[in-house]
């Protein structure tokens, strides 16, 4: 069942933006969900859809103070908090769904959000302006790997008149950055709770940490399974359970999530359930993938066998929190990103993931405008090469369908599987 | 072995160069396109970052001693990451400066600071002194109170010397070629101090903002007949920082609060209303009466800074115009025909 077929059925087109306000919209849709559970082939996906309708229900139903944040910033603490996240880039992607995201990217190019912008928060900026999206109450935003996010995201609290915390994380990992982060953090913390005021509940904020941990021992456990051979599961699957990972961490719904489908995914094992009738190849998925309708999975794994074992966005690269020290801890996970600087920990990070998912090819998706991920390419390439790792460089763009060229995206894909098989 | 240390933004502290006995040499890119340093960063990535690795992977650079990468930006990160692979030889050391101004961001950049000078220094060399490093700033200091009243000339409505001049002698200023030529400093202003003055022309009296403004953007502003009074810019004002107070001990101190307390930068996003507040000082000092914006190709901090920008001068009522450049020298066809009309718009020609 496809969710953007019944949730555009539902909002029509003049009434959108009031319907994305109405609690009627999301009872019809949970209930529509929920009478759907056997339809799934994941629960774990079921549940996650059901707790996002849920979570976003909130944002729009304004049930409490929203949050707008980048999805690197470190969630455990808007869910210590008790405030509602919302993140522009991941709502981005259920704009594209929608089929909305032509009129808001053209809304934000008439604001001058130029075009060479990643079209996340070009996107995000359009919708929100368009009145598609709940408004904040608050923003914040962690410098790291991106930095359209702060820019976007600043502009965006300007425009609300809210305020702004930016989480200025640099690209050492001493003491010194240790520091410098978690005494940010704290003081983001208390200053949110300030200006949202909002009572503080120090067992709330242990808890969400805790949720934390727990969200990432059973993320783990999937990642173990996934190492196995033959797949059980196909990467386009896989990559609808990345939300938790850039907005989820910290909530409990996220353990339960994971905890499901480490435990759908041990009984396909034992089940040897496989993905593919045939695994003929196996596939590290790095950055992104396109969010339209498109046929890049389609032809990868369910035409030529070769399956999506792992995307780098599930890579679980921080040590477990210690809840009784919330704001280091939290910074040490926030500088622990394999995608800092240097490009030496990224290559060293992706070369890991190769081996423990007994990858044969690596395929990148170079979204346009994400400088962060693309940039520092070619030194991942050599190092692939050096490995006899082949290597492939997907240009394109994550939510803007008009960059997509199928044809020249068949030829390239059928290109580098014909050095894979 | 060469002295010169090459650096690029404008948040490097090149007294600690200048204390340890190195001449700061700032790249400033080279004209043209960068087919070579697109095969090892992507295409699109900030131009000017392209063009310095191509200057450099083409040989056209003096030989270095070494070069300081502030990772200022993403596209700097990713400069420090294939420089030391592709560009020129010599030591590459990175610097990581914050986005914030407080106490917590100075102190942290002060411990960068004091690892920069630890990196830096030659082999062999002693830990440097913080009265070298005192006596650097102090120089550096001199050399920078003399451009800002050089350039405040301009704000007292002076004939002064023209834009395309000073950013010029800026450039010649930033890339001396060994210590006896840094030490001219003095020459540098002086011949744009000593300049005969016309009489004062009534050309609309402009601020020109960017991240880095390319030299042929001043060129032809006035050329068309505008008056470049005010470059907000990291090869411009900001370059200069503002005078600060010495209440430190603590060398490392002072030079964290004396840089990330400048001008502010497009980069430095948490703070957007002090760039604001600065736009508002320069156009009532320098009373302009129209703005360029130079917007560099893919440079994400300036897209944003461009949207804050339009929005003061919406407010302010002050004509804006957008050039988007990609640092080549290559960008007069497309600006010629709206800067003419900007001008004309504001009463030239
Ligand atoms: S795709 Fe890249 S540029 Fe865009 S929001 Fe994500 S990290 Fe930032
Ligand atoms: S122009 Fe922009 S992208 Fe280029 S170095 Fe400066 S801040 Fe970075």
């Amino acid at each position: 069942m496809d969710i953007y077929q019944l949730l555009r059925s539902h909002l029509g087109n003049a009434l959108r933006q009031r319907a994305f306000k109405s609690p009627w919209t999301y009872r019809l849709l949970r209930q529509a969900v929920a009478a759907q559970k056997k339809h799934y082939p994941w629960q774990a996906a079921h549940r996650l859809l059901l707790n996002t309708i849920d979570q976003a229900a909130a944002a729009f139903l304004q049930k409490g103070p929203v949050v707008w944040h980048n999805v690197f910033f470190p969630t455990e603490i808007l869910y210590g908090l008790g405030v509602i996240p919302f993140a522009p880039e991941a709502a981005a992607v259920v704009a594209t769904g929608l089929g909305i995201a032509r009129g808001a990217l053209r809304r934000a190019e008439g604001d001058w959000v130029s075009g060479e912008a990643c079209s996340f928060h070009r996107l995000a900026h359009g919708c929100d302006r368009e009145g598609y999206f709940p408004p904040p109450g608050a923003v914040v935003c962690s410098s790291h790997l991106c930095d359209t996010a702060p820019q976007s995201l600043e502009t965006t609290a300007a425009y609300h008149g809210v305020p702004f915390y930016l989480l200025d994380v640099p690209h050492r990992q001493d003491a010194g950055a240790l520091d410098y982060v978690a005494r940010q953090l704290k003081s983001i913390t208390f200053s949110l709770a300030k200006s949202l005021n909002l009572e503080w509940d120090g067992e709330r904020f242990r808890e969400a940490l805790v949720n934390s941990n727990a969200a990432r021992e059973r993320l783990q456990a999937v990642n173990r399974l996934r190492q196995q051979r033959p797949a059980c599961i196909r990467g386009e699957e896989a990559h609808s359970f990345i939300y938790p990972m850039l907005a989820g961490f910290g909530a409990a719904t996220s353990v339960e999530v994971y905890g499901q489908l480490a435990d759908e995914l041990g009984r396909r094992y034992r089940e040897q359930h496989r993905a593919v009738p045939e695994e003929k190849a196996r596939l590290l998925w790095l950055h992104l993938r396109p969010y339209y309708p498109n046929a890049i999975f389609q032809l990868l794994e369910r035409e030529a066998g070769a399956v999506v074992v792992f995307e780098e966005m599930s890579h679980v690269y921080w040590e477990p929190l210690d809840p009784e020290k919330p704001f280091y801890s939290l910074a040490r996970k926030v500088l622990s990103h394999h995608g800092l600087a240097p490009m030496a920990r990224r290559v060293e990070a992706v070369l890991a993931m190769v081996d423990a998912y007994q990858a044969g090819g690596v395929i990148h998706f170079a979204h346009w405008g994400c400088r962060q991920s693309t940039a520092g390419l070619r030194l991942l390439q050599d190092a692939l090469r050096e490995r006899g790792i082949p290597f492939l460089n997907l240009e394109g763009d994550c939510v803007d369908q008009s960059k997509y060229a199928p044809g020249a995206t068949r030829t390239r894909l059928e290109g580098f599987l014909e050095m894979l098989i | 072995m060469s002295h010169l240390v090459g650096w690029l933004c404008h948040f490097t502290p090149v007294e600690i160069f200048t204390a340890l006995g190195y001449t700061p040499y700032r790249l400033l890119g080279r004209e043209g396109n960068n087919p070579r340093a697109a095969t090892y960063l992507v295409g699109n990535l900030c131009p000017y970052v392209q063009s310095c690795l191509e200057a450099a992977i083409k040989q056209e650079l003096p030989l270095l001693a070494g070069v300081v990468i502030a990772r200022s930006c993403n596209a700097m990160i990713h400069l420090a990451n294939v420089w030391p692979h592709y560009g020129a030889g010599g030591k590459t050391v990175v610097l990581d400066v914050p986005r914030r101004f407080d106490e917590d961001a100075v102190f942290y950049f002060s411990q960068n600071l004091r690892r920069l000078a630890a990196e830096l220094a030659p082999p062999g060399e002693q830990q440097l002194s913080e009265e070298r490093l005192w006596a650097a700033i102090t120089w550096w200091e001199e050399q920078r109170a003399a451009w800002r009243e050089l350039l405040a000339c301009r704000a007292a409505g002076e004939d002064p010397p023209g834009g395309k001049e000073i950013m010029d002698g800026l450039a010649r200023w930033q890339t001396p070629l060994n210590p006896q030529e840094a030490g001219k400093w003095e020459t540098v202003i002086n011949r744009l101090t000593g300049q005969p003055r016309g009489k004062a022309a009534r050309r609309p009296r402009l601020l020109l903002a960017g991240s880095i403004l390319p030299r042929e953007l001043i060129t032809m502003v006035e050329e068309c007949g505008g008056l470049s009074v005010f470059e907000d810019s990291c090869n411009g004002m900001r370059l200069l920082l503002a005078p600060a107070a010495r209440a430190e001990g603590d060398p490392y101190l002072y030079l964290a609060r004396l840089y990330l307390g400048g001008p502010p930068c497009p980069r430095m996003v948490g703070d957007r209303e002090k760039r604001r507040q600065y736009w508002a000082a320069a156009v009532d000092r320098f009373r302009i009466q129209g703005i360029i914006y130079h917007v560099m190709k893919f440079c994400d901090a300036a897209m944003y800074d461009f949207i804050a920008l339009k929005a003061f001068c919406e407010k302010k009522g002050l004509p804006l115009l957008r050039l988007d450049g990609d640092f080549s020298g290559g960008n007069r066809g497309q600006w010629q025909t709206r800067l003419e009309a900007f001008l004309e718009m504001l009463g030239v020609g």
